[in-house]
């Protein structure tokens, strides 16, 4: 829906905002803004619930202070009931938010291909199966608090990854479109007439072909290594949790869940796409680069993909002794994907310059104001 | 701590309530495009030629 605008050329203003706004705008098909909104709703609904059954989840976290056996009593009573509204809460995140995770694992099971839904489908369920039969039997762990985290804290991730795919695949877009559009402004004008002298130097339709075959090996690389590293992460699970049930069987669940939990790849899947998406809005500003800029540029976003993809690695590496050995609650292993892959973002957020972009939208803007009052 | 049983389904009816309310302001398509409130200022067109 568009903000009702008082001027009378609302054409021509939407035309002209249409690359102003250059990551939003683009996002004009409508099948992309019905995905858009459900993946939102997905992400809201699953915080929203998060939120709850975390405070749902305290008095159960309290219990091994309890005292006397009176408020042992009234205690174990409380989290009975908390538990129930936990899995009231905990159902619709799995079945509408988690929604997305389970096409994905139908369509691997189809493919016969491991990827990165499996292993958080497999995890959901060990968490959430015993969780349900605890809240039944009114005793024993339950992890909804986990599950709802670690379904708010992925899909926050997903929704990064799908909106940078959309920057990816918009820019291009934008490039082409860019000297239709940018004449009604004088002051951007200018600027787009001297990229548009500029592309032939770089090629208009190589610049596209350029950067598909610079892309799709970084694409392959981050691939290959997620799906290397969920076997390898899943058969570590599968071992280490067999192991501690024969020793302390009461731990067993809490270590594969949280084992189950880490081996989720987000960080490793965001890497590639979020510093290619970057790397593209950053080719797709009005500021032509000079060829030397352009290869730096190039060279950076390598460094900076495998900076991510790799750091990634060892994080993962480094935390999964730490769960293996009984330390990492699940939702701490819910919390340290999190930290990942904002990390990741945030090492792909330096190839960025959205500032320098912001500034002269503006400038153009006021300048062509001006021209008009003039 | 009888008052539990109002209040745990009272919170979630609250819940509910906020997840409806979010369902509705995205699907009114509220959030499709945050930028655009803030520009419009810029963008008005307020020549008085006629």
């Amino acid at each position: 829906m568009k903000p009702r605008s008082s001027s009378s050329s609302q054409t021509a203003t939407h035309s002209q905002t249409a690359n102003d706004s250059q990551i939003t705008a683009h996002a004009v098909s409508n099948q992309s803004v019905a995905q858009r909104r459900r993946g939102l709703v997905r992400l809201g609904l699953a915080w929203l619930a998060m939120m709850q059954v975390m405070m749902f989840a305290l008095p159960g976290y309290l219990r091994p202070e309890a005292g006397g056996q009176d408020s042992l009593e009234v205690l174990d009573w409380a989290i009975f009931l908390m538990n129930w509204a936990s899995l009231t809460l905990t159902i619709p995140v799995i079945l509408y938010s988690a929604w997305p995770i389970w096409l994905g694992c139908a369509r691997a099971w189809s493919a016969r291909r491991i990827t990165m839904d499996v292993p958080v489908g497999i995890s959901m369920l060990a968490a959430f199966i015993p969780s349900v039969m605890a809240t039944f039997k009114g005793s024993g762990e339950v992890y909804f608090d986990s599950i709802t985290m670690f379904v708010a804290f992925l899909l926050t991730a997903r929704y990064v990854e799908q909106r940078a795919s959309l920057v990816d695949s918009g820019a291009f877009g934008l490039v082409k479109q860019a000297s239709v559009t940018i004449p009604l402004s004088s002051g951007a004008s200018a600027r787009a007439t001297r990229a548009n002298l500029n592309v032939p130097l770089s090629g208009g339709a190589s610049i596209e072909a350029n950067l598909l075959s610079f892309s799709l090996p970084l694409l392959t690389q981050a691939n290959r290594v997620a799906t290397l590293f969920v076997l390898i992460q899943l058969t570590v699970a599968a071992v280490l949790s067999a192991f501690w049930w024969v020793i302390a069987p009461t731990q067993a669940w809490s270590v594969l869940v949280s084992l189950l939990v880490m081996s989720c790849p987000c960080a490793l899947s965001l890497a590639a796409p979020v510093s290619l998406a970057a790397l593209q809005v950053n080719l797709a500003l009005d500021e032509p680069l000079s060829t030397n800029q352009h290869q730096a540029l190039l060279e950076r976003t390598v460094r900076i993909t495998r900076q991510n993809l790799y750091g990634a690695l060892a994080w993962h590496v480094l935390t999964m002794p730490l769960a293996a050995m009984g330390w990492v609650t699940p939702w701490l292993a819910a919390l340290s994907m999190l930290l990942s892959s904002v990390a990741v973002l945030l090492n792909a957020w330096r190839l960025y310059r959205p500032r320098r972009a912001g500034l002269s939208r503006a400038v153009g803007v006021l300048t062509q104001n001006q021209h008009l009052q003039a | 701590m009888e008052i539990l049983y109002l209040l745990l389904p009272l919170s979630l009816a609250i819940v509910a309530m906020i997840g409806a309310v979010l369902w509705w302001a995205v699907f009114s398509g509220q959030y499709d495009d945050a930028e655009q409130a803030g520009l419009s200022i810029l963008h008005d067109d307020d020549h008085t030629v006629s």
